[in-house]
């Protein structure tokens, strides 16, 4: 038997029973949309849209089939619904405004202990396992010195989610953000 | 399709929901139907992105109404500006086809 989870959907009070495929499916499915988003000023507002209206067909499958949404139609809803275009040109979100651009932080997502190490690979375009090597032997040559250094970023760094979300933080306008 | 006729296609998808809203409110889900229906189908990953941007530049408004299942709707109506866009893209659109009818004869 394939394990079940239950998803919030934004607008909807009661969460979706879905297979675990599915739901990866579906949060694929949303990633991409805030990937396509990412330059659209109403992209937040549009999510939520999409999310109200997903959830609309999945109460109809659930309440056609009884079960947990399984994969199969996990992707028939989302052909349904169709991929996100936005109709807001792509690499010139809104002229005059300059992108944010690479900044410091700690990222929640894969983290081991407080997420510098992956903020650091995001922030250098970096491999990960290379920070990581980096920081251990610094740790040994320092005597554990750069322990300290790591304790301070951890107060002074500002928290990213995930690796996606630092990247839409970058690429989105100042202001905007 | 031909990609030319494509072309076309795409830019009738703004005046299309602009018109598809015209004379009464409708949500997302009908506006959808109605495009479908006239031959135009579009799909919701489409359709919501452009009807923010439209009510960004204050084409569309919206107000929310109760539905009988799930979540409150968004019903969409014309704002001022929307109805004075649609007419002159219907001007134009006219003026287009009076060219490619006549300019041969």
């Amino acid at each position: 038997m394939e394990s079940t989870k239950h998803m919030r959907l934004t607008g909807h009070a009661d969460a979706f029973a879905v297979t675990h495929a599915a739901h990866e499916r579906l949060l694929r499915y949303l990633a991409e949309a805030r990937t396509a988003l990412t330059a659209d000023p109403d992209g937040d507002e549009t999510i939520r849209d999409l999310e109200a209206t997903l959830g609309d067909r999945l109460r109809a499958v659930l309440e056609s089939s009884g079960g947990p949404v399984d994969d199969t139609q996990m992707a028939r809803v989302l052909v349904e619904t169709g991929p996100v275009q936005s109709h807001h040109p792509v690499g010139d979100p809104s002229p005059g405004r300059p992108l944010r651009g690479p900044f410091w932080c700690r990222i929640e997502e894969g983290k081991w202990f407080g997420g510098i190490c992956v903020g650091i690979a995001a922030r250098g375009e970096f491999r990960l396992d290379w920070v990581r090597t980096v920081v251990v032997l610094l740790m040994l040559v320092t005597a554990g010195f750069i322990g300290l250094v790591y304790l301070a970023l951890l107060l002074l760094l500002p928290r990213v989610e995930t690796v996606e979300e630092y990247r839409r933080l970058r690429d989105t306008p100042r202001s905007a953000t | 399709m031909d990609s030319k006729l494509a072309a076309l296609r795409r830019g009738m998808l703004e005046p299309l929901v602009l018109a598809s809203i015209e004379f009464r409110r409708r949500y997302t889900a009908e506006i959808a139907a109605a495009l479908r229906e006239v031959g135009f189908p579009v799909q919701e990953g489409t359709l919501y992105p452009l009807l923010n941007k439209l009510r960004r530049d204050g084409l569309v408004a919206h107000e929310w109404q109760e539905s009988p299942a799930g979540p409150p709707r968004k019903y969409l109506t014309l704002t001022t500006s929307g109805r004075a866009q649609l007419a002159e893209f219907r001007d134009y659109w006219g003026a287009l086809t009076g060219m490619i009818e006549t300019i041969g004869r």
